[in-house]
């Protein structure tokens, strides 16, 4: 990772940043709490915007001016009336990230350019609220901003999801202001939030615990929650913090009592009156898991963690109440409330690994370009249809320019055009480029480059469909799909793989207890025939698609007469049993190896002609020879596309197979 | 892979001088331009008019035949109202000025195939030098020709044809300064052009319009039409203002070669005569406007009026002798008329595509193999945020060429596979791209 990156999680009441540098993270700290949680607050002064713990200490003195969690208003899309000043969203957190850019160049020693900034998982994919982020980390200083979904970034918090296998299906409960659920799927380089349900649950809990003070202090806080001005507002902010406070310590306390003021009575909570204000909130959360999974079309057991994170995960009664609905017990940091900002700093960290590589470019194509005069037009038409072969200097397609002339993109060379071409009507310019093919002269001095090389012990044998290389080894087989992941399939015992009237690979193994047929593919048991153990040679007709089993007979003279079974493989049948020295000579069908290897001495597919002889493997294109290399007891083919040649040969003993693209 | 044929020959081309009052057309082909002249009258002036006799549109002369009879049905001028989308009344249907834009166009076509023994796809149309590129006219012009049946339509501003018009008698010197002067009847188009060996470069062109030959003859019947005995045209209401027109335009075209003119608006009214110096007078205010949009081209262009060789004259307003006064009086150099100026801004277009610069691009020379650069975005699109290897610029295999955004906020580098150097870039900062799209080329 060559650049370091500021990761900030924007909350409603608190919000954390951390620097993420050379793949080691470090949370940034408030400097004026050294607290590694920073009041999301923001307060309209006159010299400019306050942002965290600097607006959080003129709060008592300018209450109006006062907000807390200004990303709300940009949730909300709507602005900030903060006394006699109005700010929008934007600005308020383009100050809060200001504040917070400052002090990370003031730790790491440079400014920081790139950020990584969490977002709600409301935020649909696109929605205009996601520009307006980027455009506040734009606004802020940043260079590059990157989003990540709060929740998804709470499913990549190291400390709950580090063991967890690629791929693995996380349930987050988020735990906020906003009580959201989600399903995510911790893809490896891209993980994705399968569904979401947000709820109001936090705001709610802390509203019900607000109104229930209001309702036991009623004589003491009525009066000052209705002093006009200033005042008014002071006991309102003071209130809600108290009734947090106490919510927080319930956390690790079964009662907790606390005063709004030093004058005021004290006002007390227990976990079983915060369990019943909290009921309500609780039903919702529980309920949006079942919804969450429901949405994804998951079921609780597909779920590998279920991780509870944000400030409300401290409440023992929410790990409860989510153990009992899903039988799992949600895993749950020691500090929550950073779960977001970890993952989030996890995923920055890894930005390393969002790399992609150029494709490869197709051997026989190469681009044509062509610079339409004046910058820009409009592709009106291609004149010849991809694949025809055309002569230099033909009109291959008409371009009309913003002066209305139409000019004509003539071909270079003979060439056929190739691949997706601009749609007629399209705004083309300052240049036009298509795949067209390759001069052939090209190609003879360019063979198709190596793209892969497999090598095995046991010879490699390619499926008829083209599609799959298969070698079969003493203990396994290797399945080899030229478009897919390599596997493995554990032979039960020694055998050879040979091809069904299906296509299908099967391999058919014995021993002293049989012969048993197994898909490759799927790793069933096809048949089993458990007469034919002993046999000391097993052969398949693949087309009758039958088995013959042949076991030493008793020595009749100078000769020991074998006695071979023949076997139906579709219903495991005997068919036959003869004793005759030259049973294969009567029965030709029958073959050690498949017959069905689609591996042969020679291979076309259009103008690609490939040859395997004792002198090497040639590959001509159009007749104009563009490869011959020397590979002995060679055999080609090409793949089901045709866009791979593939040369299996033998090299010291081993089994090759070189694939190019051609 | 070998070569199925040799390139085509150029396409035949129809050239057209679509007028608000006539046009005329020059078929292109081998080569050789051959105007197309009208099957009815024979003239190379094809009159802009159209009739719907219920069945089928009719066009040029036989539509001005019909007239007499059923002016209802009859339409002409309605080129000027081409970028309206609404339909006229005529005939009893209704049609949109660019569909009868296409009837006259379908008719030249049909025409010119008749003369050429061969399908005609091709069409050049000439345009006002006030119709810039990006006018929504042009694209109603080009929608008409495609409906008549042309497949590539081209079109090029009326000066730089006119300008491209033969010129009778000695030619004009090598490196000359020429202002060339096309006053049609809707307006002057203007053009200062350098005498090339080849063919005349165009440094610039202007119009002047609503001061052209029509706008004259409104003049002129609004003074016919003060007269008592015009009041009898009354009778006939939907002839008053045609009749009045047509007889501006006789009293017009007799001043051309004589002094004074004496013609009849009825055949029992008293006679009208008029003066080439009344119509000087008449016309001085139009006039006017031309001989300033002129100037203002020449000091746009920063050419001074001395340093013009010659003013050629174009167009029906050629004729007028106020117009060879006025120019004579303005700049003071020598004036000459085209042959034909009527059809020089179609003889001109012709010209012009006989001998303008092919409108072929050759395909950009990489210096090595080129290597077309695309890459597998998750989830099929990205937004480009910035290149990181600026075109000319080496990399090494692995190395981060751009960065893109995915739809939901998050950053992938673009990565080289192989060592080379960026070639051009196919696509700019900040545009949309897709799983598969070539971004740039390499080598």
């Amino acid at each position: 990772m060559a650049e370091p990156i500021l990761a900030v999680d924007l909350g409603a009441v608190t919000s954390a940043a951390a620097i993420v540098a050379q793949r080691r993270t470090a949370l940034l700290r408030d400097p004026f709490t050294a607290a590694n949680a920073w009041p999301s607050s923001v307060l309209a002064g006159d010299a400019g915007v306050l942002a965290g713990t600097a607006a959080e200490r003129r709060r008592r003195a300018e209450p109006a001016r006062y907000a807390q969690g200004p990303r709300r208003a940009v949730d909300a899309q709507a602005a900030l009336r903060l006394g006699d000043r109005e700010l929008t969203g934007s600005q308020a957190l383009t100050a809060y990230l200001s504040t917070m850019a400052e002090e990370a160049h003031e730790i790491y020693g440079s400014p920081l350019a790139r950020l990584v900034l969490t977002v709600p998982a409301a935020y649909g994919v696109p929605d205009a609220r996601r520009d307006t982020m980027i455009a506040i980390g734009e606004a802020a200083g940043f260079g590059e901003v990157e989003l990540i979904t709060d929740a998804v970034a709470a499913a990549l918090d190291p400390q709950t999801t580090r063991d967890l296998p690629d791929g693995a299906l996380v349930l987050v409960g988020d735990l906020g202001a906003t009580w959201t659920v989600a399903l995510a799927a911790l893809d490896p380089d891209r993980p994705r939030l399968l569904a979401v349900r947000t709820g109001s649950g936090g705001a709610d809990l802390d509203a019900a615990l607000f109104a229930d003070l209001r309702a036991r202090g009623r004589s003491w806080l009525e009066p000052m929650l209705a002093t006009p001005g200033d005042a008014g507002r002071r006991a309102h902010h003071d209130a809600l913090d108290l009734v947090r406070r106490l919510k927080h310590r319930l956390s690790t306390a079964d009662r907790a009592d606390d005063r709004l003021s030093p004058v005021s009575p004290a006002y007390g909570l227990d976990r079983a009156e915060l369990a019943v204000v909290a009921a309500g909130a609780l039903r919702g959360l529980v309920a949006g898991c079942r919804q969450v999974l429901a949405d994804a079309g998951a079921a609780p057991a597909d779920v590998a963690a279920v991780v509870l994170a944000g400030g409300g995960a401290r409440m023992p009664i929410a790990t409860a109440a989510v153990r009992d609905a899903l039988g799992q017990v949600p895993r749950c940091a020691a500090e929550p409330e950073f779960a977001v900002i970890r993952g989030a700093a996890r995923w920055a960290e890894r930005t390393d690994e969002r790399r992609l590589p150029a494709l490869a470019p197709g051997w026989r194509r190469e681009p044509v370009a062509w610079a339409v005069p004046g910058g820009t037009g409009q592709l009106l038409r291609w004149t010849v249809p991809p694949g025809e072969v055309v002569a230099a200097g033909t009109p291959l397609a008409e371009v009309r320019t913003p002066d209305d002339l139409v000019h004509e993109l003539v071909a270079p060379r003979d060439l056929a055009l190739a691949g997706t071409l601009p749609a007629p009507g399209a705004r083309v310019g300052p240049l036009v480029a298509v795949d067209a093919s390759r001069d052939p002269a090209a190609l003879a001095g360019d063979p198709p480059p190596l793209a892969h090389r497999w090598e095995s012990g046991e010879e490699w044998l390619l499926t008829p469909d083209r599609r799959t290389l298969l070698a079969c080894g003493p203990a396994a087989v290797r399945t080899l799909p030229l478009d897919g992941p390599e596997s493995a399939f554990a032979a039960p015992a020694p055998g050879r793989v040979h091809i069904d009237p299906d296509d299908r690979p099967v391999l058919v193994c014995w021993d002293a207890d049989g012969v048993a047929v197994w898909d490759v593919g799927t790793g069933k048991l096809a048949v089993r025939l458990p007469d034919a153990g002993g046999a000391t040679a097993v052969l398949v007709d693949e087309q009758r698609w039958r088995l013959a089993a042949e076991v030493p007979g008793r020595v009749t003279g100078r000769y020991r007469r074998s006695v071979v079974t023949f076997w139906d493989l579709r219903t495991g049948e005997r068919l036959d049993r003869v004793s005759d020295v030259a049973w294969r000579r009567h029965h030709p069908g029958y073959a050690e190896r498949s017959t069905r290897d689609a591996f042969a001495p020679a291979a076309t597919h259009g103008p690609l002609a490939a040859v395997a002889s004792a002198a090497g493997v040639r590959l001509t294109v159009g007749g104009v020879t563009a490869l011959d290399e020397p590979a002995p007891g060679a055999a080609v083919a090409f793949c089901h596309l045709g866009t791979r040649l593939l040369v299996r040969s033998e090299h010291e003993g081993r089994s090759r197979v070189d694939v190019r693209h051609v | 892979m070998s070569a199925t044929s040799e390139p085509p020959a150029a396409r035949p081309c129809l050239v057209v001088d679509l007028g608000d009052d006539a046009c005329s057309a020059a078929l292109v082909t081998g080569g050789v331009a051959h105007l197309v002249p009208e099957p009815v009258s024979g003239l190379y002036r094809w009159p802009s008019a159209v009739y719907w006799d219920g069945r089928q549109m009719l066009v040029g002369t036989l539509a001005l035949h019909r007239r007499p009879a059923d002016p209802g049905g009859f339409a002409a001028g309605f080129k000027r109202a081409l970028a309206s989308p609404e339909a006229q009344p005529l005939g009893g249907a209704r049609f949109r000025p660019v569909e009868q834009v296409a009837a006259v166009l379908t008719a030249l076509r049909l025409e010119a195939c008749r003369l050429a023994g061969e399908e005609l796809d091709r069409a050049l149309l000439t345009v006002p030098a006030g119709q810039p590129p990006g006018d929504p006219r042009r694209g109603w012009l080009v929608a008409a020709a495609e409906a008549a049946g042309f497949a590539t339509v081209e079109l090029l501003p009326e000066p730089v044809a006119a300008a491209h018009a033969p010129v009778a008698g000695p030619g004009l010197a090598e490196g000359d300064l020429v202002l060339v002067y096309d006053l049609g009847h809707s307006g002057c188009q203007l053009a200062l052009v350098r005498i090339g060996a080849h063919a005349p470069q165009v440094l610039g062109f202007a119009e002047a319009s609503g001061c052209g030959g029509g706008d004259l003859d409104e003049l002129l019947a609004a003074g016919v039409a003060r007269l008592p005995y015009a009041a009898r045209l009354g009778a006939a209401p939907e002839w008053r203002g045609p009749a009045l027109t047509e007889f501006a335009r006789r009293l017009r075209h007799q001043l051309s070669d004589a002094d004074l003119v004496e013609d009849w608006l009825l055949p029992d009214a008293p006679a009208y005569r008029l003066s080439r110096a009344e119509l000087a007078e008449m016309a001085a205010p139009l006039l006017d406007r031309t001989v300033h949009a002129a100037r203002h081209l020449l000091a746009r262009l920063h050419v001074p009026a001395d340093r013009v060789a010659t003013v050629l004259l174009a167009g029906g307003g050629a004729r007028l002798p106020a117009a060879v006064d006025a120019l004579s009086r303005a700049f003071g150099r020598p004036l000459r008329r085209m042959e034909d100026p009527e059809l020089a801004t179609v003889r001109g277009a012709a010209r012009w595509l006989l001998h303008a610069a092919p409108r072929r691009v050759a395909a950009a020379e990489p210096a090595g193999r080129a290597v077309p650069l695309a890459f597998a975005v998750p989830g099929g699109t990205a937004r480009l945020l910035r290149w990181l290897v600026a075109p000319g610029g080496a990399f090494a295999a692995g190395q981060a060429l751009g960065r893109v955004r995915l739809p939901d906020g998050a950053l992938w580098d673009l990565t080289a596979a192989a060592d080379g150097t960026l070639g051009p870039q196919l696509v700019a900062e900040g545009a949309e791209v897709s799983a598969g799209q070539w971004l740039a080329l390499a080598s």
